[in-house]
């Protein structure tokens, strides 16, 4: 009987150290996203890395780095990246236009700055989009605030997008907090059972370091699944309301007409 | 063997224990007599909530300090102490990106908030602080795609930091005098402050 009681205590002391990763004996499973490009040099160095360690990943792009779509020569580049984002079977989402706190802003300028980059981007998004900062995402005690939270997120659900925040916080992008990103990370997976997690592919910092990051994620145990494994919207295809074809989105289009314009005034 | 099974019920009310969304320090700064500290709750689908934390080293009191409502989801990232009653506050949104950190003073005395800066600077470590400025060794990508550090200079009108030097972040242990302060647990995550002077020592949670 003492023997049993001691097998069978030893056994739940070390479990969480001689199977799985974390502290309650599971592994789990996470995606990793990639936030504010694609950039024209890490971009495709993250790419590398992800088709390497077989790993699946999520881009949320920034519309401003399309300007003027295909017809601007100097987006050849991005669209490119993009290119090769879908070969690979990545998923593509919106960051919106610029990188702009959302809640901040009028309801035409949030309107302009989710609909604007969408007939750019068409042919690649899913239907997923991530606020910058989360702005709007959040809730927050504040009534006023709350009412521009929610007519931002308002905004993005007519537009026809789901919103895509994150389970997992890397601060990849704080020189202070990368001392101790790895630990945190692996800390995290467990914490939050796995889930999705954020990066920033126009850092350099992260391109060096992902590779170890990743290889570090599956010696814990934990796997790497698409998206749609956290969220099931991210495999349909993108709404017609997204890509403009609305009466609402009437601003947007003369937007684009307008960048098309200039563009032939520069072309001629 | 009721010494292993003990061991064994702690560890794992410990483990669950850990899973709770609790308030933690996340930074730190001492006069000696009164210890600073920033503090941020985080729960899911809710937007961090920040404020102060002021000790008393000589009492061992410790008292919450508001932050103004467009700093009060704002991680405290650094806190300079100031002459006349002043404390400078550094804080950034630090959630997907970091952005622009700001400088509040707070004058203690009379319980009065006042924006002072601006910092154009999104990722840093180091600190050079002077009297009157704070230097930001930002680190930022030039063109070519190299990391490169970039020194930026923040003038702080009409305040007078007390505590110049080169500072590396975080910050989490400061002994001044007779008192020592040093946060504990994982860092920017930390869930106590110890505090002592002499041989006294105190424990406090956010």
């Amino acid at each position: 009987m003492k023997k049993f009681i001691l097998t069978t205590t030893l056994s739940v002391l070390f479990i969480p150290f001689s199977q799985a990763a974390c502290p309650d004996g599971k592994t789990y499973k996470v995606h990793f996203t990639f936030d504010d490009g694609p950039h024209e040099v890490f971009t495709p160095k993250v790419l590398d890395v992800l088709r390497d360690e077989k790993v699946p990943g999520t881009f949320f792009v920034l519309g401003e780095k399309f300007e003027g779509g295909k017809k601007n020569p100097a987006t050849k580049s991005a669209y490119a990246t993009l290119d090769r984002i879908k070969r690979e079977g990545h998923r593509i989402g919106s960051h919106t236009y610029n990188h702009i706190d959302h809640p901040l802003y009028s309801a035409a300028r949030v309107k302009e700055n989710i609909m604007k980059p969408n007939p750019w981007l068409k042919d690649y998004l899913s239907p997923v989009l991530r606020l910058p900062y989360g702005g709007g995402s959040f809730r927050n005690k504040n009534p006023a605030v709350q009412a521009k939270n929610d007519m931002v997120m308002n905004t993005v659900k007519k537009a026809g997008f789901k919103h895509v925040g994150w389970d997992i916080d890397t601060n990849d992008w704080d020189a202070k907090k990368r001392p101790t990103l790895l630990p945190t990370l692996l800390r995290d997976i467990c914490r939050e059972k796995g889930g999705v997690v954020l990066f920033h592919d126009i850092q350099k910092y992260t391109v060096d370091h992902l590779r170890e990051w990743i290889k570090a994620v599956k010696k814990e145990g934990h796997t790497f699944g698409p998206l749609e494994d956290f969220v099931p919207e991210a495999k349909k295809p993108l709404p017609p309301e997204a890509c403009g074809e609305d009466s609402s989105l009437k601003g947007v289009k003369e937007l684009e007409g307008d960048v098309g314009r200039v563009l032939d005034k520069i072309k001629k | 063997m009721k010494n292993i099974f003990t061991f064994t019920f702690a560890s794992l009310l410990l483990t669950t224990a850990a899973c709770a969304q609790s308030p933690v320090f996340t930074s730190l700064s001492s006069t000696g007599g009164t210890i600073f500290a920033g503090v941020k709750l985080e729960s899911k689908g809710n937007e961090p909530e920040t404020y102060l934390i002021k000790v008393s080293s000589a009492e061992m009191t410790s008292d919450k300090i508001a932050l103004p409502s467009e700093i009060s989801h704002r991680e405290v990232v650094a806190l300079f102490p100031a002459e006349k009653n002043l404390l400078v506050v550094m804080s950034q949104k630090t959630v997907e990106q970091g952005d622009k950190p700001q400088f509040h003073s707070f004058d203690t005395t009379k319980k009065e908030w006042k924006k002072l800066a601006e910092a154009d600077c999104i990722s840093f470590a180091k600190l050079k602080v002077e009297k009157e400025a704070v230097t930001f060794v930002c680190v930022e990508t030039n063109a070519k795609g190299d990391e490169v550090e970039t020194m930026k200079k923040v003038a702080l009108k009409g305040v007078t930091l007390t505590q110049t030097g080169d500072v590396t972040l975080p910050l989490a242990k400061i002994e001044k005098d007779a008192v020592k302060a040093e946060l504990l647990g994982d860092s920017f995550e930390w869930k106590e402050l110890k505090v002592g002077v002499d041989k006294k020592e105190k424990v406090f949670r956010p």
